[in-house]
């Protein structure tokens, strides 16, 4: 009875230290998601402004005048020789490109990794844990030298090249989404006569579609985002993230004009995030990690 | 009768397993094809250049050690004018992975505890924390450059009124390297946050409730179960920590506005190698990969050895 007491006793008092630490984490949380809204807010909101107005000293108001015509001057804007137009192509080709060539092919060697088995397939498995774990640095004037020797220096061939390695993390997540599916629903396929192409294509990619669309969209923000490989390895074609640098270098005193170019590259982004938001979180990266 | 049937069944078998060799062998062709060429190109590659030297044409020729003697003067020997130089890119290096792994990886450790014990809106923020995973580094670079700016910056008109002027934060070393760092874990906490709330969620109730009856408080369950549980994810960002010592320069390059800082005051040891490749200039190439292939041989049994230790300390548990 006393001991009962005792305990309640106990835990009422570290709940009281528990509740006077969690408004300080509230405040916390707060100020950490006011400091990662409101730049882009203001933004948003000052790409609506004339330079004029910008730069006389309305930088933290509302537009007097709502101006609508920054992201048309911005996109026939030319930094270092580029149209941000021709970068904003770049960029969605590389990333549709790549996304596709990237998660396909991953998407493939996992599955064949995870459901036959044959000579070497651990040896797979250890090998794209090991190059994740192990940082190798300094390798990237041999990756240029590669590329010249290929003759796919500076162009999109090679960076899709170097998209098209897919033993990384992708692999890892999609192999392990496959081993969880059940080999009975390819053998109830293989009775009905179907290939191996066709319970690939038709019955086990379906079943993983959860991971396989998180991980597309993943990688075509990453891709979206890349600045190294493009800037290293197709210098002459930026995309908008290699651009949004030079143009921020280079376009001093005209602000709002710059605020619209990176809302074209971000706001694609977010309303991608926002469609995939559940499928994303369930099933990849909140879903798990672990080297 | 019996052994035919045996037979043929054995025949049949084996035919079905050279099939599935044959569709595993089509498919497996180009990733594995691609991986070896690439790996064996880049690391042979990296390990011939290091003794080699390039002139500005590309020709070739043997430099024996040269290379990793002027890194060893690089790391430790020049000084910029300005009279950080030397040893600035290392403690620079380093200085990621302790940040990462002191401030943003606890920090992120009790946010993710208190999204999960349940906050007012834990869903609004758990969504807002996600965003500097998808943000553009170029964007969000400048989100945070833009308010410490001097002349537009909200943020520095609330230091200055509080009366911290000082005019442009990057401007100089240390200043400009701690506003380096504090980018760092402003950036960093989204992702750590977004995979360590991900582990702890994963978490049986059952264990939190079992240990709410027998008296443990929040203190006690965040030491004895939440951390022991999701200790391999923890294990994971303290590795990835130590790799940012040698990985890490894209924040401080853009942060510099793709300079490198004030006579290279931000510099990094992979931004050094980055800037090297860039630059496009064949002379460049042996130093960078010189430098690449001393770390990586310095650095990688250390993170290796660590992450063995670390990872026994809590064995068997996998959430």
């Amino acid at each position: 009875m006393g001991n009962s007491m005792k305990r309640r006793y106990r835990s009422k008092s570290r709940f009281s230290v528990y509740k006077t630490v969690k408004p300080i984490m509230l405040l916390l949380f707060a100020a950490y998601a006011v400091s990662l809204i409101i730049p882009f807010l203001w933004m948003f909101i000052s790409s609506f402004k004339s330079i004029g107005e910008f730069n006389e000293g309305n930088i933290f108001g509302f537009p007097t005048e709502w101006t609508f015509t920054n992201i048309s001057d911005v996109m026939k804007m030319e930094v270092e020789g580029h149209t941000i137009m021709s970068m904003l192509g770049m960029s969605v080709i590389t990333t549709l490109l790549g996304t596709f060539i990237s998660v396909g092919l991953s998407t493939i060697a996992a599955y064949v990794v995870a459901k036959y088995r044959f000579p070497g397939r651990r040896a797979i498995l250890a090998v794209a844990i090991f190059t994740m774990v192990v940082p190798i640095v300094g390798t990237l004037p041999a990756q240029v030298e590669m590329l010249e020797t290929f003759r796919m220096n500076d162009s999109i061939v090679g960076v899709m090249f170097l998209y098209s390695g897919c033993f990384g993390f992708n692999f890892i997540m999609l192999h392990s989404s496959f081993t969880t599916i059940s080999w009975s629903y390819a053998e109830a396929a293989q009775i009905d006569g179907a290939g191996r192409f066709r319970i690939m294509f038709r019955i086990m990619f379906p079943l993983a579609r959860g991971t396989i669309i998180s991980i597309c969209i993943l990688q075509a923000i990453v891709l979206w985002n890349d600045y190294s490989t493009p800037r290293l390895f197709m210098p002459s074609t930026p995309t908008l993230a290699v651009g949004l640098q030079s143009l921020q270098a280079n376009a001093s005193g005209q602000y709002p004009l710059v605020f619209s170019a990176v809302m074209v590259a971000v706001i694609p982004i977010i309303v991608l995030f926002a469609c995939f938001q559940k499928t994303i979180i369930r099933n990849t990266v909140a879903g798990g990690l672990k080297g | 009768m019996e052994a035919v049937n045996t037979g043929r069944r054995y025949r049949r078998m084996t035919g079905k397993r050279l099939k599935d060799y044959g569709f595993v062998f089509v498919l497996l062709l180009y990733p594995v094809l691609q991986f070896v060429i690439t790996w064996a190109f880049i690391n042979i590659g990296s390990l011939l250049m290091a003794f080699k030297y390039e002139d500005i044409y590309g020709n070739a020729s043997f430099a024996g050690f040269d290379n990793f003697i002027e890194v060893f003067k690089e790391l430790f020997v020049y000084e910029s004018p300005n009279g950080y130089g030397g040893w600035t890119m290392l403690l620079n290096s380093l200085g990621y992975g302790a940040v990462t792994i002191f401030i943003s990886l606890p920090l992120s450790l009790l946010f993710s505890y208190f999204l999960h014990k349940g906050m007012p809106c834990a869903n609004v923020f758990r969504v807002i924390f996600f965003l500097p995973n998808i943000i553009p580094i170029v964007a969000l670079v400048m989100a945070f450059k833009m308010p410490l700016d001097p002349s537009y910056g909200y943020l520095y008109k609330m230091m200055e009124a509080m009366g911290y002027g000082g005019g442009y934060l990057f401007a100089s070393y240390p200043t400009s390297q701690m506003w380096i760092y504090m980018y760092c874990i402003w950036a960093g906490l989204g992702y750590n946050v977004v995979l360590l709330s991900g582990a702890i969620g994963r978490i049986p109730k059952e264990l939190f409730e079992s240990a709410r009856i027998d008296g443990a408080g929040y203190m006690k369950e965040f030491t004895r179960i939440t951390v022991p549980l999701i200790w391999p994810t923890i294990v994971t960002l303290i590795v990835l920590g130590m790799t940012n010592v040698l990985t890490l320069y894209l924040h401080p390059y853009l942060l510099t506005n793709a300079t490198g800082g004030n006579d290279g005051a931000a510099i990094t040891v992979a931004m050094k190698i980055f800037m090297d490749t860039a630059s496009g200039n064949p002379t460049t190439f042996g130093k960078a990969s010189a430098m690449g292939l001393m770390f990586s041989v310095l650095w990688a049994p250390i993170i290796m050895l660590v992450r063995n230790r670390l990872s026994k300390k809590y064995d068997g548990v996998d959430f």
